[in-house]
């Protein structure tokens, strides 16, 4: 039977268990709160799917197999490194974060850092930096598997074509079914996801015969792949070093991901996800350094559209290869909807009014930022994992308000709203080159994150110290 | 039981860091080496490996550690 046909039915099946999942979820909605936050309960399975289905994304899947290949097995301390540190990262701003929540209650980042700093502006400088940030990782998902499902299909459809189909899709699930229909799709997802990659990299190892043989061949290709910073010299100690401070940033600074240790069911189930996340990365990520090197050694300087459709697709039996197709259109739809969900949540956070109307607010403005992220995925680059490390940099520069907010015993100080929110105008300034990328050869990322977040300890240490008790004057 | 579960965190936080530290040092990223190879995998590869999976070790021992503090204990 032929690739369309497996194509058609797997297809058929994933839609249908789309469909399930959200009326299931549908029904389960008794109000606002319900729609946005699942019911606050999630278990640890369900919460380590979701979280590893929003965070391993159409980067990972068809970005890492591209970095694997171009810049070697340097690529593991660049992504696995990160995210095994990320997954305690969890667990440590897991528990002050839902301390917090306890003491403040939760409607939202944006509406809990306005309560912890006391002044509206905190929550606006946070939702700039996710919107500016956020819908261009959401257009790389969307445009990443447009330009693979066109590579595949030249004929069918141009990849705005296949683009508009997934935000459809995406739009129609997560406007029904909320959160909840989220959640129960990125676990559907999440399945699909590391299932089709070990899959394929057991394919790609087998075909060489063991792992040793594949990096003897990898060797005889190339040698330089084997070590960092790799053949062109991207992977230095300082790129490594900035990449893994943002990656570890990312539950803190990606609504999408906090507000998932939020609706944890409780600290044990929060424990158990952050490990499961742990092995989930490990196996994941080792898969795609497997593709990558079976690239290095078959398709070294073919175009990275025709070395993903071919080492994907079509060295595949057609059964596997629809699988993997239905698999990386999973993978992006699970990270954008979340994310395009958060954005609309953190909106509806730092307004006031009538639940209903702020129900239409919210849902109309995920249907503004998908727009948005459409239109932006028809113009944006394909350096996939380069645009979603900007933005994890990006929103990185967050991260000092946001634990300042978490750390604070009481109000959080002004001087890291201020400190943030600079930080974060000039990283944007920087991204659209009106100020220098590096400045005595260090990376203004690293610059900008590393003041902030000097700021930010100084304040939360101040701010911490028990009070003098001054003698009162009679 | 107290001092055992607070020792355990500190263990997991220090491990943590200090292996953070290490992977991102030459110890484990030296420039143009790929020797030793271990079961076939380049130098930073396979010592990447270990880390990482050290790195988990470390996470279960905090998740052991605070799995059972109440949402509003301080860690």
């Amino acid at each position: 039977m032929s690739l369309t046909y497996w194509l058609i039915a797997l297809g058929l099946i994933y839609l249908g268990s789309l469909v399930i999942a959200t009326l299931s979820a549908r029904k389960q909605n008794e109000g606002g709160g319900e729609f946005l936050t699942a019911g606050g309960d999630l278990g640890f399975l369900l919460g380590g799917l979701t979280v590893a289905a929003t965070l391993f994304s159409t980067f990972t899947l068809l970005g890492m197999p591209d970095f694997f290949r171009t810049h070697g097995v340097g690529g593991w301390i660049f992504l696995a490194i990160s995210d095994a540190a990320l997954a305690f990262v969890i667990i440590w701003f897991g528990i002050h974060l839902r301390r917090k929540v306890v003491e403040k209650g939760f409607r939202g980042v944006a509406g809990l850092i306005q309560d912890c700093y006391g002044n509206r502006w905190s929550g606006y400088v946070y939702l700039v930096g996710v919107f500016v940030f956020m819908v261009p990782y959401v257009s790389i998902q969307i445009r990443g598997i447009g330009i693979f499902m066109s590579a595949i299909f030249p004929e069918f459809m141009p990849i705005w074509g296949w683009a508009a189909c997934i935000v459809a899709v995406m739009l129609c699930y997560s406007e029904l079914g909320g959160l909840k229909a989220i959640i129960y799709a990125d676990a559907i997802q999440g399945v699909i996801l590391l299932s089709v990659t070990l899959l394929i990299a057991y394919g790609c190892v087998n075909s060489f015969g063991s792992l040793q043989l594949m990096f003897e061949e990898v060797r005889v290709s190339s040698e330089a792949l084997l070590s960092v910073p790799g053949p062109k010299g991207l992977l230095t100690t300082q790129f490594l070093v900035a990449s893994f401070v943002v990656i570890i940033m990312v539950p803190l600074t990606q609504p999408q991901m906090t507000i998932r240790l939020v609706i944890m069911s409780d600290t044990k189930s929060l424990c158990r996800m952050a490990i499961l996340l742990s092995l989930f990365a490990t196996a994941i990520i080792g898969a795609t350094l497997a593709v990558g090197m079976y690239g290095a050694v078959h398709y070294p300087d073919t175009e990275t559209s025709a070395f993903l459709a071919n080492t994907l697709i079509f060295d595949q039996l057609p059964v596997i290869g629809a699988t993997v197709a239905i698999g990386l259109i999973a993978a992006a739809i699970s990270t954008a909807d979340s994310q395009l969900f958060a954005l609309g949540s953190e909106l509806r956070s730092v307004l006031t009014g009538d639940d209903q109307k702020l129900m239409r607010i919210t849902k109309a403005a995920i249907i503004l930022f998908a727009l948005t992220a459409l239109i932006t995925a028809i113009f944006t680059g394909n350096e996939l994992v380069m645009l979603a490390r900007l933005s994890f940099a990006g929103t990185a520069m967050l991260a000092p308000l946001i634990l300042a907010a978490v750390l604070t015993p009481n109000k959080a100080g002004n001087e890291v709203m201020f400190a943030s929110g600079t930080a974060l105008f000039l990283f944007i300034g920087s991204v659209f080159g009106l100020i220098p990328e590096a400045y005595n050869g260090i990376r203004i990322d690293l610059i900008l994150l590393g003041s902030s977040l000097l700021v930010a300890v100084i304040s939360i240490y101040v701010r911490s110290r028990p009070q003098s008790v001054k003698p009162a004057i009679q | 039981m107290e001092k055992y579960r607070v020792f355990l965190w500190s263990m997991s936080c220090v491990g943590m860091v200090v292996l953070s530290i290490i992977s991102l040092s030459p110890l484990a990223i030296p420039p143009g080496k790929y020797l030793p190879m271990l079961f076939g995998l380049p130098y930073s590869l396979w010592v990447g490996v270990a880390i990482s999976l050290a790195m988990l070790l470390m996470t279960v021992l905090a998740a052991v550690s605070i799995s059972n503090l109440a949402e509003n204990e301080e860690i």
